[in-house]
C-alpha cells in the first residue's frame, strides 16, 4: 500500500506540473547559494592555511607599506640598516631580503614584461626555491658584483624554449646578466601571482646597475627557530623597527596576521552570501507557501473526496507534507547538481580555491527540507481542516 | 440492531444572523440489506441528511447510532475510519481523480483503510485482484488503465461504484447517482444497485427523481426538512 500512497503522490506532483516547477524554482536558488555559501567558507580557511604554509609557519616578514598595497607597490621604506639591525636579534635564522620592480627584461630579439627581484643572499634558501639546474648565488656572487641571474621557468620558456638556459645572457634594463640557474616550478601563490614568472639578481647588482634604491628595500624575511620564542621575537624587531621607522611605514606579517585578515575577509564573505542565500531561500519559502494555498483551493474537492473515503485530517496533512519533501528533495538534487557547476566556476574568480565540501550539500538539503515543511504547513494545516461536505461541493 | 438509527436529527445553517433550518427532526432507521431511496425536491435537506449519514457532516443535534456506534460521540478521525469501513460513496459529478487510472482511482479507498482492517478485508484477495474483479464484473475490464477523462459518463460512474465497493463497506449511498448521466446509463446504474441489493449490501439512493426512486424497496420522501411519509 505504501507504494501506492507513494504512486498516487507523484502522479498528483506530475498532473500539477506547473506549480510542482514554480515551487521547484522556487526554493532552487536557495540551494544553490547555500552549497555555494559553505564551499566559499570552507574554501577561504583553505586558502588560508595554504598561504600561511607557503608563508611558513615560523617565518616573520616585512613589508614597506599597507598589507593591503602589497611588496609590489614600490614602497622602499626599509632599508639595509634595519637588516642589519635584525640580524643582532637571537634565535633566528634564513634572514633575507628584497625589493622587487615590475619591469621588461629581453634577449637579442624577444622582451617579456616579468617582476625582477634584487635579493639579499638567503634568498632561495630562505623562500625554498630549489635550484632545479646550474647553481644559486653565492657570497662571491655578492662581494664582486656578478651579473648573474637566478630565473623561473616561464622565463626559461619564453625565451629559449626547449634549451637549457643556463649560460644565456638576458638584458635588465640595459644590462646584461648571466642566467646561472634555474629554480623548480613553484606555480601560483593562493592569491595568483606567478611564482615561475620571476628574475632573481643580487641585491647589490639591482641597486647598482638596475635601479638606484640607496639601499632601500621592501621586504624583509627571517625564520624563527624556536616557536616558543615566535612572539617575543616579533615584539622585539617592531621595537627595532619603530626606532627609525613611523608605524605606517611597514607592516609585519605573520602567519597569525594573515590567518586573522583572511578569516575577516571570509566571514564578509560569509556574511554577504548568508544574507542573499537566506533571502533565496525564505522567499523561496514564501513562493511555495503560496503556491501550495492556490493549489489546495483548487483541489478542494480532491481533498473532501479522500476525506470522504476515509482520510483522516492527519492524512491529508502529511500527504502535503509528502509533496513538500519531494519538491524538497527535488529542489536539493538539482541544486546541488547547479551548486557543483556554481562552485567550479564561481569560486576561481573570487580567488577562493575550488572545493566540494560534503557538508555543502549536506547542509544544503537539510534546511531546504527545513524551509519546505514550515512553509507547506501551513497551507497543509488548512487543507485538513476543510470541512468534507463544504470542500466536495467545490467541485470545479 | 437496525444498521443505521437517526433519532430527532436537526440541522441549522447560520448565514450572517439569518439562521436556516435545513432539517427539523428527521428519525430514519435503515435495516442491513435494506435498499431505500430518500426523495425531495431540491432544497428539502435531503443532502444534508445523506452528508450526515455518510458521516460528513454533524447534525445540530439529535443522535445517530451506525452499527450500534454513536457517531456523534466519537473524535473526527474515529469518525474517518468508520467511513473509510462502513461507507461507500457514489456522487453525482463522480469525483474521480484525474490522475490515476481507473484502477488506481478504484484502489484509493484501500489507502484510508486500518491497517488491521485491511489485512482482515483483503485476506483472501489482494485489493488488485478485487478491484479488477469488481471493474470486470461493472464491465470496464478493457478500461482499467484508462484515465477518468477518456471515459463516458456512465463508465466514470461504475468506476466511482467500484471505488465504493473495494473496502466491502456496510453501506452504498449514492448521492443523484444519475443526476448527470443519460437515460441507458441511468438504467444501467440503477440495476447494479438493484444487483448489489440483492447480494445483501444495503443501498441508499439520495435523488430528485421518482423514477429513480421507485427501483427501491422502500421510499423515504422528505419535504422541508422532515420525513413526509
Amino acid at each position: 500500500m505504501r507504494g501506492f500512497i507513494f504512486k498516487d503522490l507523484l502522479l498528483s506532483l506530475l498532473h500539477n506540473k506547473l506549480r510542482t516547477l514554480f515551487a521547484l524554482l522556487g526554493v532552487l536558488f536557495g540551494v544553490v547559494s547555500l552549497v555555494l555559501i559553505v564551499a566559499a567558507i570552507e574554501g577561504s580557511s583553505l586558502l588560508a592555511n595554504r598561504v600561511i604554509e607557503k608563508l611558513g609557519p615560523d617565518s616573520v616578514l616585512i613589508i614597506s607599506g599597507s598589507i593591503k598595497k602589497g611588496p609590489r607597490s614600490g614602497f622602499q621604506n626599509l632599508t639595509l640598516e634595519d637588516v642589519k639591525e635584525i640580524g643582532k636579534l637571537e634565535g633566528i635564522f634564513a634572514l633575507t631580503y628584497g625589493v622587487v620592480k615590475p619591469m621588461t627584461v629581453s634577449d637579442v630579439s624577444n622582451s617579456k614584461f616579468t617582476s625582477v627581484f634584487g635579493v639579499g643572499e638567503n634568498w632561495l634558501l630562505s623562500w625554498n626555491y630549489r635550484v632545479e639546474e646550474g647553481r644559486g648565488f653565492t657570497e662571491s656572487d655578492f662581494k664582486n658584483l656578478r651579473k648573474v641571474a637566478v630565473i623561473g621557468h616561464d622565463v626559461a620558456d619564453f625565451f629559449w624554449p626547449g634549451e637549457s638556459p643556463i649560460g644565456k645572457i638576458i638584458l635588465i634594463g640595459k644590462v646584461p646578466f648571466k642566467v646561472i640557474g634555474l629554480y623548480a616550478k613553484k606555480g601560483k601563490t593562493p592569491n595568483g601571482h606567478n611564482l615561475d614568472d620571476r628574475v632573481f639578481i643580487p641585491f647589490p647588482v639591482f641597486d647598482r646597475l638596475v635601479e638606484k634604491t640607496y639601499g632601500h628595500i621592501s621586504i624583509i624575511r627571517f625564520r624563527v627557530f624556536n616557536m616558543a620564542e615566535y612572539n617575543q621575537i616579533v615584539k622585539e624587531t617592531r621595537q627595532i623597527l619603530l626606532k627609525r621607522h613611523k608605524p605606517d611605514e611597514f607592516m609585519i606579517i605573520t602567519p597569525v596576521v594573515v590567518k586573522k585578515f583572511l578569516s575577516m575577509l571570509s566571514a564578509t564573505l560569509a556574511f554577504f552570501l548568508g544574507i542573499a542565500s537566506t533571502t533565496a531561500l525564505v522567499v523561496g519559502g514564501f513562493v511555495l507557501s503560496s503556491i501550495f494555498y492556490i493549489n489546495i483551493y483548487v483541489r478542494q474537492w480532491e481533498i473532501g473526496l479522500r476525506r470522504a473515503l476515509g482520510a483522516t485530517k492527519g492524512d491529508i496533512l502529511k500527504r502535503f507534507l509528502y509533496e513538500a519533501v519531494v519538491i524538497a528533495l527535488l529542489a536539493s538534487l538539482l541544486g546541488n547538481v547547479l551548486g557543483y557547476f556554481a562552485i567550479k566556476f564561481i569560486l576561481p574568480l573570487l580567488n577562493i580555491p575550488v572545493v566540494y565540501p560534503v557538508e555543502a550539500f549536506v547542509v544544503a538539503t537539510l534546511f531546504t527540507l527545513g524551509v519546505c515543511l514550515f512553509a507547506v504547513y501551513f497551507p497543509a494545516r488548512k487543507a485538513s481542516s476543510f470541512e468534507p461536505v463544504s470542500a466536495l461541493r467545490r467541485k470545479v | 440492531m437496525a444498521l443505521i438509527e437517526l433519532k430527532n436529527i436537526r440541522k441549522v445553517y447560520r448565514q450572517g444572523d439569518l439562521e436556516v433550518e435545513v432539517l427539523k427532526g428527521i428519525d430514519l432507521t435503515v435495516e442491513r440489506g435494506e435498499f431505500v431511496s430518500i426523495v425531495g425536491p431540491s432544497g428539502s435537506g435531503k443532502s444534508t441528511l445523506m452528508y450526515i449519514l455518510g458521516c460528513l457532516d454533524r447534525p445540530t443535534s439529535g443522535e445517530y447510532y451506525l452499527d450500534g456506534k454513536n457517531v456523534l460521540k466519537l473524535p473526527d478521525d474515529e469518525v474517518s475510519k468508520l467511513r473509510a469501513e462502513y461507507i461507500g460513496f457514489v456522487f453525482q459529478a463522480f469525483y474521480l481523480i484525474p490522475y490515476l487510472t481507473v484502477l488506481d482511482n478504484v484502489l484509493l479507498p484501500v489507502s484510508y483503510l486500518p491497517k488491521s482492517e485491511r489485512k482482515k478485508r483483503f485476506a483472501d484477495k489482494s485489493p488488485q485482484q478485487k478491484a479488477v474483479e469488481l471493474l470486470t464484473r461493472l464491465g470496464l475490464k478493457e478500461r482499467l488503465n484508462f484515465k477518468p477523462e477518456e471515459l463516458s459518463g456512465g463508465q466514470k460512474q461504475r468506476t466511482a461504484i467500484a471505488r465504493a465497493l473495494i473496502n466491502s463497506p456496510e453501506v452504498i449511498l449514492a448521492d443523484e447517482p444519475t443526476g448527470q448521466l443519460d437515460s441507458e446509463s441511468s438504467r444501467e446504474v440503477m440495476r447494479i444497485f438493484k444487483e448489489l441489493h440483492s447480494e445483501g449490501k444495503t443501498v441508499i439512493v439520495v435523488t430528485h427523481d421518482p423514477e429513480v426512486a421507485k427501483h427501491a424497496q422502500r421510499i423515504v420522501k422528505i419535504r422541508d426538512g422532515r420525513v413526509v411519509e
